[in-house]
């Protein structure tokens, strides 16, 4: 009888609600904009890598440079990713002529060198850790890993 | 029931726990649909760039065509050197003609036709149409060309769709693969008559009363206009923005009395003569204009209309080639460069203008506006955006169906 006493005072309930409750509010709160923010900084890294790439296209520096080009385009939102997760594997881009055509006629390599077939380019897959705070860090403490596929030719190769 | 309903009616904790659920149920119709908008919005950038690479990659294939022109010019220079020197030599026995022999070669592999510009898909032009199809695949865009994956069977709407060198040509000629060229012929030596003269007007905005006159070259279509050929008056000039109308009379660039005399016909004829004379391959258009416009679309997994659908994404992609002359002189100018153009949605009223002077085709509704553009598929009707309407253009009979899912 004297446990069933404090059940039957409701003095106070609301304020218990209350202190349960908010807790978990601001906590849902909190993980929807962690999303949000999570989908702002992918558009920013697909958008990052896409002009990094189109830099290359238009010829302002060769292959090996679009990490660097890559990690400045992302300006003000490298905070939220680990540079040295940059990870660019390349292969020759899937063409009809152009370079690939070029290696596989051995006997025409000297004549088209120059310029017949003088276009090439690349296709790459990129991949980068985001590094997710403070809430998705404690869940995910090796961040979340962004990835993405595009290629493109230049001219001249 | 009743001691469910009596709970969550009557008792505070159980009203406590009906708020709770309450409150999970809308947080998660928001994570669904940020996720779903958020997923749209990475759909959306990586089709603008798929896009941006495609258009990218034709341009690089177009300005490698470029190049190969002035080597053929140079070997066309030769070639003229060599007949020269051979019927100098053999005092005009033998002429080994070769530089006809150059020209046929070019004629064939750049699509060049005796009228200026005609479109062959036995040609280098081909090459680049063909390569474009290859990036956009590699790009992960829809590609529905007839192949091997389709069963050559032709869709509808194929895409990708590429318009080149669309500011300079017809729609019809557009679609085909080209390169802009043209001989060079002797009549371009000759001075043409002065062109007639179109002027537009509008009346002083300071309510002056005077009539205030602009020839064609300071007015341009008007971007915010519903008005099918509502022209304005350039932007940076005095009046900017004004809308104009065109003067009924055009004046005349030559006197008429002159072009009809003996004089004037014989120039023509004479103009006539002298195109037959071809020199070396050269731009069709002064300036030269040389552009490749690329449609297509990016398929995603996201659902719509109660998952009966998937969510398509469309873009459209511009690039401009900027360089130097083809002539032979011109070899050692640099090699062309390719200039992503933003693509600007005011061209949509030019480009609707485009359908509708194709003869024979319905006419087109309102100017779409912004807001049609973010909507999935125009609204059905006689419209040039109708497949049976763009089969009607090739002379195909395309039967109708309901909607064109995923329409820009």
């Amino acid at each position: 009888m004297g446990l069933l006493k404090p059940l039957r005072n409701s003095k106070g309930q609301a304020l218990n609600e209350m202190l349960i409750v908010i807790p978990l509010l601001l906590i849902l709160a909190a993980s929807l904009s962690q999303l949000a923010i999570l989908i702002r900084e992918k558009v920013q890294f697909e958008h990052a890598c896409g002009l990094a790439v189109r830099q290359y296209a238009l010829g302002q520096f060769p292959k090996e440079e679009i990490a660097n080009a890559l990690w400045n385009n992302l300006g003000a939102e490298q905070k939220y990713f680990d540079k040295g997760s940059v990870n660019i594997s390349a292969q020759d881009t899937k063409t009809l002529l152009g370079r690939d055509f070029r290696g596989q006629f051995v006997f025409l390599r000297t004549v088209m060198k120059e310029g017949l077939f003088n276009y090439g380019g690349g296709d790459w897959t990129i991949t980068i850790r985001y590094r997710s705070f403070p809430l998705l860090g404690v869940l995910l403490p090796n961040g979340i890993l962004f990835q993405t596929r595009l290629s493109v030719l230049r001219h001249p190769a | 029931m009743r001691k469910i309903s009596a709970f969550i009616s009557e008792s505070a904790a159980g009203q406590a726990l009906l708020a709770t659920l309450m409150f999970c149920f809308i947080f998660v119709v928001l994570f669904a649909g940020l996720y779903k908008a958020g997923l749209s919005y990475i759909q959306k950038e990586k089709a603008l760039r798929g896009t941006d690479m495609t258009a990218l990659s034709v341009g690089a294939v177009y300005a490698n065509g470029l190049q190969l022109v002035r080597y053929s010019n140079v070997a066309l220079m030769a070639s003229l050197i060599a007949d020269v020197v051979t019927y100098v030599g053999t005092e005009g026995r033998v002429d080994l003609n070769l530089r006809g022999k150059i020209q046929n070669i070019q004629k064939k592999i750049f699509g060049i036709g005796q009228s200026g510009d005609e479109p062959s898909l036995i040609s280098y032009p081909l090459l680049f149409w063909l390569e474009g199809l290859q990036m956009a695949k590699n790009n992960q865009l829809m590609c529905n060309w007839p192949g091997f994956s389709n069963g050559f069977n032709l869709p509808l709407l194929p895409l990708p769709m590429f318009l080149f060198n669309p500011e300079t040509s017809d729609l019809q000629r557009s679609l085909i693969p080209n390169m802009a060229l043209k001989f060079r012929s002797a009549a371009d030596f000759m001075p043409e008559f002065p062109s007639d003269k179109v002027f537009y007007f509008h009346a002083d905005p300071n309510g002056s009363g005077r009539i205030i006159y602009h020839p064609l070259e300071e007015v341009e279509p008007a971007t915010d206009s519903e008005h099918r050929g509502q022209m304005w008056v350039k932007p940076g000039l005095p009046y900017q923005y004004t809308y104009c109308k065109m003067k009924p009379v055009v004046t005349p660039g030559v006197d008429p009395k002159f072009k009809n005399s003996f004089l004037g016909k014989s120039l023509d004829a004479t103009r006539e003569l002298l195109k037959n004379i071809q020199f070396d391959v050269t731009h069709a258009d002064d300036p030269h204009n040389h552009t490749v416009v690329v449609c297509d679309q990016l398929p995603s997994s996201i659902s719509k209309n109660s998952g009966k659908d998937t969510l398509n994404f469309h873009s459209l992609s511009e690039i401009k080639l900027v360089g130097g002359g083809l002539a032979a002189w011109d070899i050692a100018q640099p090699k062309f460069k390719v200039r992503l153009i933003p693509f600007e949605p005011q061209k949509l009223p030019v480009l609707r203008d485009w359908f509708v002077s194709i003869p024979g085709l319905p006419s087109a509704p309102a100017i779409p506006r912004i807001g049609d553009i973010l909507q999935q598929g125009l609204p059905r009707g006689p419209s040039a955006a109708n497949p049976e309407d763009i089969g009607k253009m090739f002379g195909i009979d395309i039967p109708s169906i309901p909607s064109i899912p995923g329409g820009f």
